[in-house]
């Protein structure tokens, strides 16, 4: 068990935060589904999930044409949204996909700021992008239930090739 | 149960107090708050049923207690506009406290009195979301006037933005009211239908804490002796509304129930009842009595053990104990669709069965099919199903709807199955 | 109606319980709710509480909040919160009113979590299995059989009530779920829980005729608290049989009175309990201190009772 506030931690949930900020971006400009959700988002919509207190946070802006944009450590000062949460320790229950979002929220460790609808709207595409972006067997304990999308090998491997070749972030 | 080596957190700091004169505790309870200046707030109709009457009485008797500070036009539909105004009522009277005497809507209105009196600020919808409000607020006292919605015992607020009509959400443990008092009288006066369709919010809220996925060891506790109490309550106070111990059973039914929700929170049932209610106008207790067996049914497959434990306090122990354990969770749902149909028949027809029997004045249904649609991509943005055991898309919750609408069974196959146990 | 409420009543759950793996983790976000930036962390100065102080000082607090770390004994002169760590039988003081964390690692009275000599709860109680105190069998079993005895008399009550009821049931639950497991720190935690509820709910109902009995006996060291909890529970479940508490029992357990003797006999045996039976009866008789007790009358009784069955 990796102890909250070390090192590795802090190593693990920054790569996993700057690996999930791609991944949103890239599958959220591919997607049908994601870009249908983005695009109901409204206009300007900003999201940020960060660890309390000094963990990674990542930052996710949708510009004019509602695609996701993904701004590493880098965002708006008031985001739209913004997801907290509460420990380093809960935040790798959520990243080693041994909680799934949802029981996060349910045991009281997501801090939402905004609104909750827009909370809902964004916890499905975390659960979508981690079927992109996990092995079925591990993105099914992260979601409530795995439903294999259309194209899902050659959209998994554009959300890969995203992640890799992406400059989003790198700022961080 | 067994043990859970899995996390939980149960919050529930509340003093409660129940009785058939439990409000006689009232003045007692504001000194120990420290609120010798309370705002009272309440709505026309607690007025005219002669309820404020019992308050100001108890509290004119007491030389060091300002009672007299009163908000009394909260609409059915309250606002934020409404809770600025009751604000600034609250800040130009020199108030310690607020006391919320009314039903869900009344005591929802307190809470965002509360957040704007405690955090300052203009606007409600800065603070909304989930754990954000986590200074100590003022204190508050609620008196429930119904015995449903449960908001006595919960960490919930949601209240309409006059801006835009949306529903602002706000979830903190801070919310929860310092003290809740429960008083057999409060709610005899309530007519039989309105008994039932309260008394059926509070059954949903204890089944989805039950079933849903924030559930704990506590929470299950108080859902299942709130479930016990209801059923064998809720039709003999509906036979005879005039029976004070029933009366009070039942308001101790639905604050456990509320207690259970606000620490597992609630799940399909609700977020289509939230979403008919809003579109529709259809009262809350009513969406959720229809809403509830086919909210089960939906879920069934993801604990039937869980449902089939429910059949033991729906039903009785006889009943459990006779029915083969793969048929529990069936029959849990067959007790719940019962219960309904009881107090359809008690209250005259009057508690509906079916969405589409829900009926305007001049006699045609309040919901059309074609609002199932637009429904259901309403309900996916409804926080609560986050928390519903089985997953949801717009084609079941549709098909729910759909069901719930007709009155017919709802056909499982439509329901993709998720996989996670 | 089974559920009858004659009484008024009146309830008050307290503290917010964080029970589970990582439960601790939850501990500085909750500090930093309210605004606590300089919480004192209250520990024994033993090797064991060198040990847990270990576990509080790994996690992350935040840049504005500073624990200082003192003595249980010597709390430091300016906190605005307190961390209490460890388990010292009865609840801790209350300290200047600051908010108090009970960070529980053992239980020996089930009192733990309970009112305060002046009224008060704690804010917050953590059970994180991952921080308890090294436990044996016997030990749990022990724990377990107090907690039973706290919760069984909570049903005789006459403030008995259904938000009462509802944490008996859940802690009786956590005590037979664990009951197969207890040497295990899953069975741990389950008492854990269960003491926990045990304490919540005695403190809303009152401490019953053993309970206080055994507390006497305990503090005067004549005999050891789970062994009077034993010796005299089965005369407690003979008088409940027939009370209300029991009926309602019923509708959630399947033939609550011998589950609830088997129970205790697992729990006997699991626990070496039993060789002080004899003893306690004859202590019991010359314990001064019982005679103060609001419930020396119902104490008495049980006693005559015993002696009348014992050759």
């Amino acid at each position: 068990m990796v102890k909250a506030g070390n090192w590795r931690t802090r190593l693990y949930l920054s790569i996993m935060f700057r690996v999930t900020g791609r991944a949103i971006q890239a599958a959220g400009r591919r997607d049908p589904e994601l870009r249908e959700i983005f695009a109901a988002l409204p206009p300007g919509f900003s999201f940020r999930l960060s660890v309390w207190p000094d963990g990674p946070e990542l930052n996710i802006e949708t510009d004019s044409s509602t695609l996701p944009r993904y701004g590493g450590s880098k965002g708006a000062s008031d985001p739209s949204l913004h997801m907290e949460i509460t420990s380093p320790a809960h935040a790798m229950a959520l990243f080693t996909f041994a909680e799934s979002t949802t029981m996060s929220a349910a045991r009281g460790r997501l801090v939402t700021r905004g609104d909750l609808s827009h909370a809902c709207t964004m916890v499905r595409v975390l659960d979508r992008v981690e079927t992109y972006l996990l092995p079925r067997p591990i993105a099914r304990r992260a979601v409530k239930r795995y439903e294999s999308p259309q194209k899902k090998h050659r959209m998994r491997l554009a959300v890969w090739l995203g992640i890799i070749f992406s400059r989003g972030g790198s700022r961080s | 149960m067994t043990a859970h080596r899995n996390f939980y957190r149960f919050t529930s700091p509340l003093l409660t107090v129940a009785g058939h004169d439990a409000l006689e505790e009232l003045p007692g309870l504001l000194r120990s708050l420290d609120m010798l200046h309370p705002l009272i707030l309440t709505d026309p109709g607690v007025r005219r049923a002669g309820l404020m009457d019992m308050v100001s009485a108890i509290l004119k008797s007491q030389e060091d207690i300002i009672g007299d500070t009163w908000f009394d036009q909260i609409p059915p539909d309250s606002d934020t506009d409404i809770i600025a105004q009751a604000a600034q009522v609250y800040r130009e009277k020199g108030c310690t406290g607020l006391l919320a005497v009314g039903g869900g809507s009344v005591i929802d209105t307190t809470k965002g009195v509360r957040i704007l009196v405690s955090l300052g600020g203009e606007h409600l919808r800065d603070y909304q979301g989930a754990d954000t409000i986590s200074s100590q607020l003022v204190p508050m006292a609620a008196v429930p006037t119904t015995s449903g919605t449960g908001s006595e015992a919960t960490l919930v607020a949601v209240i309409k933005d006059a801006r835009n009509k949306r529903k602002l959400a706000f979830t903190s443990p801070s919310l929860i009211p310092s003290a809740a008092i429960l008083d057999s009288r409060m709610t005899l006066t309530l007519p039989p239908a309105i008994t039932a369709a309260t008394g059926m919010d509070a059954l949903a809220h204890a089944v989805e804490a039950y079933t849903g996925l924030g559930r704990n060891p506590i929470s299950d506790s108080y859902a299942l002796k709130a479930i016990e109490l209801i059923v064998s309550t809720l039709p003999e106070v509906i036979e005879h509304p005039d029976n004070q111990e029933a009366r009070l059973q039942m308001a101790v039914a639905s604050h456990l129930a509320g207690s259970a929700f606000s620490n597992s929170m609630v799940g399909i049932v609700h977020t289509l009842g939230h979403c008919v209610g809003a579109r529709c106008g259809i009262p809350h207790g009513i969406c959720m009595s229809i809403l509830l067996p086919y909210g089960m049914t939906y879920n069934l497959h993801r604990c039937r053990e869980r449902f089939g434990k429910l059949l033991q306090v729906l039903s009785g122990k006889s009943v459990y104990l006779e029915t083969s354990e793969d048929k529990r969770p069936e029959g849990a749902v067959a007790a719940v669709k019962a219960l309904a149909s009881r107090l359809h028949m008690l209250t005259d027809g009057a508690h509906p069965l079916r969405l589409r029997d829900i009926l305007d004045r001049s006699g045609h249904p309040i919901m059309k099919p074609q609002h199932i649609p637009v429904i259901a991509s309403d309900a996916l943005g409804d926080p609560s199903h986050l928390y519903n055991p089985e997953e949801v898309s717009l084609d079941e919750l549709i098909s729910v709807l759909r069901a719930a609408y007709w009155g017919y069974p709802l056909d499982k196959d439509l329901v993709k199955l998720g996989h996670q146990k | 109606m089974n559920n009858s409420l004659r009484y008024s009543f009146s309830f008050h759950p307290g503290p917010s319980l964080f029970s589970g793996y990582h439960a601790l983790a939850q501990l500085p976000y909750e500090l930093h709710r309210r605004g606590i930036r300089r919480p004192a962390v209250l520990y024994r100065k033993d090797r064991e509480g060198e040990r847990l102080v270990k576990g509080i000082r790994n996690l992350s607090f935040g840049s504005q909040c500073t624990p200082v770390y003192a003595s249980y004994q010597e709390p430091p002169p300016e906190y605005d919160g307190v961390i209490v760590l460890g388990s010292h039988g009865d609840p801790p003081g209350s300290f200047h009113g600051a908010p108090m964390f009970l960070i529980l690692t053992d239980f020996q009275t089930c009192r733990e979590v309970s009112r305060n000599a002046e009224g008060i709860f704690p804010e917050a109680v953590f059970l994180d299995p991952s921080y308890y105190a090294p436990f044996n069998t016997e030990h749990t079993a022990a724990t377990a059989v107090i907690a039973l005895t706290l919760l069984l008399e909570s049903l005789q009550d006459d403030r008995m009530n259904p938000l009462s009821f509802s944490w008996t049931y859940s802690g009786i639950d956590h005590i037979i779920g664990s009951a197969d497991c207890l040497k295990t720190l899953e069975g741990r935690h389950g008492v854990a829980n269960a003491a926990v509820s045990a304490g919540i709910t005695a403190s809303n109902t009152g401490f019953g005729a053993v309970s206080t009995l055994a507390e006497a006996l305990a503090v005067s060291g004549f005999a050891d608290r789970a062994e009077t909890c034993y010796a005299l529970l089965p005369y407690v479940l003979d008088k409940l049989a027939s009370q209300e508490g029991m009926e309602q029992l019923n509708q959630f357990i399947e033939h609550p009175v011998t589950r609830l003797q088997q129970l205790l006999e697992q729990l006997s045996q699991l626990g070496g309990l039993g060789t002080q039976k004899q003893q306690i009866i004859t202590l019991a008789g010359c314990t001064r201190s019982i005679a103060d007790s609001p419930q020396s009358e119902e104490i008495m009784q049980f006693l005559s009772i015993l002696q009348g069955v014992t050759p």
